[in-house]
């Protein structure tokens, strides 16, 4: 289901991307922003394949009068998956984690040469789903926790019509977790700086 | 206008993070203790005597002899060192129906070496309201050699186990007598006397354990020393069979048959093979925690779709001219 939303947004931009004019590229402001994305995710477990990302996140925009900066305040949610295959004493093992975040951000926009650069800082609440199957002989274990969560993205964005934008965003979630099930009977270590490269469809109006 | 949109917008994002985020939940470990008491030392693999740290997990799925008869029920994991070589597996699980199981495993090159069936075990798994376990008895198993079948080892032995933050060492168990004289055991309480209130949440400050050891020999996590009462071993467990049940997996870890990557459970790449039949089972609980977190995260969409579709109604009746972008 996801993957086909994700497919559905990034293929309507696309064809905004090919349809819309130059005019349309020097968009207006607008007060709401809708913006869905996908991407890579860094594993959750160092050493560990990357995983997929899919997020979205609205919120409202404003500009200073007389000033070049927008800003904004969002909320937004990500939905990233791990997987390791490893084995223990020799038994196999395979293990996969989702992390879904709750988070609420305020980004800060500056046009450089047509092109909106921004940064991006937020926090809150990483709901984490772990499960780790095992030789049947063992069966399969699993856990859910949640934690908090720090973002920070830097990213730029270009208009595509007056209504359409896209981008490309790098996200990095600093967490603080020591040990998570899959870490304690894998050994795997989590990634305390995750990094994300995710691509972002928008939605002004 | 657009100043109250923005503290209407700013209250809702805040109030739906709180909503959402609840406090900080993390895996609970636990300090893990098992000492030998006795042993029939055939192989020379007696002197099981570890201190680990565990870590309560729930079980997947219905799990192999019958550890867990349903999926959502808690498991305590530990492993450490086997006493001969490979890996040994101990977990605890407590079912609905309330009597702690245990199981004990030998992993050795890929294969379980060794499969404890528990002949007797009195252990008693509390968890206090956050889920922080404290696990102490004594549980006696047989550990069989799975390849041919043949009884070798008899343990006799106690547990202890208890939440802690992940720098702590751990409560230590007096080890086996040198003589290997069984030992009096410790004194279990009864359910009712199960000590609740010392159990730690597992973000809180260090869990200080008292391991008390009497004279007798024994340790008794309980904060009653009195005496050290000869065991009665209660038969069964409910985990004497050693063959492995068949869970959602079958023997080798293909993906096949699953080709539905939003059925929980039965993911494809996810290595649950055999098909989804089995699945369906876990697919209840599952599913209610997949709608649940589903509706955590939609909610506040919704609401601020709403508020969307007001304001920009609003907007567009009352504020004609369009804000002045970059």
């Amino acid at each position: 289901m996801l993957h086909r939303i994700a497919s559905l947004l990034l293929f309507s931009g696309l064809v905004a991307a090919a349809t819309s004019s130059p005019r349309e590229a020097h968009a207006g402001g607008s007060y709401f922003l809708l913006e869905a994305d996908t991407g890579f995710a860094e594993s959750a477990y160092d050493g560990g394949d990357p995983g997929i990302y899919y997020g979205f996140r609205s919120g409202l925009t404003w500009k200073p009068k007389g000033s070049p900066i927008r800003f904004h305040l969002l909320m937004g949610a990500g939905l990233r998956n791990s997987q390791l295959l490893g084995a223990q004493a020799g038994l196999i093992y395979a293990a996969e984690q989702y992390d879904l975040d709750l988070y609420v951000s305020t980004r800060v926009v500056v046009p450089v040469f047509g092109v909106r650069l921004y940064a991006e800082v937020g926090a809150g609440d990483r709901l984490s789903f772990q499960s780790l199957t095992r030789d049947p002989s063992l069966g399969g274990l699993s856990v859910s926790s949640d934690q908090f969560l720090l973002l920070t993205a830097i990213g730029a964005q270009v208009r595509l019509t007056e209504n359409i934008s896209a981008g490309l965003r790098v996200e990095m979630n600093p967490l603080a977790v020591d040990s998570t099930l899959i870490s304690h009977i894998t050994g795997y270590a989590p990634t305390h700086l995750r990094m994300s490269g995710i691509i972002h469809v928008g939605l002004h109006f | 206008m657009l100043r109250s949109v923005l503290r209407a917008h700013l209250a809702m994002t805040m109030a739906s993070l709180l909503l959402a985020c609840g406090g900080p939940h993390e895996p609970v470990t636990v300090s893990f203790s098992i000492a030998e008491i006795e042993c029939q030392e055939e192989l020379g693999a007696c002197g099981i005597e570890q201190h680990t740290r565990g870590i309560v997990a729930e079980s997947f799925e219905p799990g192999p002899d019958e550890l867990s008869e349903e999926s959502g029920e808690r498991i305590l994991y530990a492993d450490f060192p086997a006493p001969k070589e490979g890996l040994a597996i101990i977990e605890i699980s407590q079912p609905r129906s309330g009597v702690a199981k245990v199981r004990y495993r030998e992993v050795y090159r890929g294969e379980v070496s060794f499969a404890g069936a528990i002949t007797s075990q009195d252990v008693e798994l509390a968890f206090g309201d956050d889920g922080a376990p404290m696990l102490y008895g004594r549980f006696e198993f047989t550990a069989t050699d799975v390849e041919r079948g043949t009884t070798r080892r008899v343990h006799s032995g106690r547990v202890l186990a208890v939440a802690s933050s992940p720098d702590s060492v751990g409560p230590r168990v007096p080890g086996p007598s040198p003589t290997r004289v069984p030992a009096p055991a410790p004194e279990v309480p009864e359910e009712k006397d199960v000590p609740t209130q010392p159990v730690p949440s597992p973000r809180g400050p260090e869990v200080s354990v008292v391991v008390v050891e009497t004279a007798h020999g024994c340790s008794d996590p309980a904060p009653e020393t009195s005496g050290c009462e000869d065991p009665t071993p209660s038969s069964g467990g409910g985990c004497s069979s050693d063959t492995a049940a068949s869970g959602c997996e079958a023997d080798s870890f293909d993906s096949s048959g699953c080709d539905d990557a939003s059925s929980a459970g039965c993911e494809a790449d996810s290595f649950d093979a055999g098909g989804c039949d089995n699945c369906s089972a876990n697919r209840p609980t599952q599913r209610l925690n997949l709608v649940h977190a589903i509706w955590r995260l939609f909610w506040p969409v919704l609401l601020v779709g709403g508020l969307n579709r007001w304001t920009r109604r609003r907007l567009s009746l009352q504020a004609p001219c369009e804000p002045v972008d970059l």
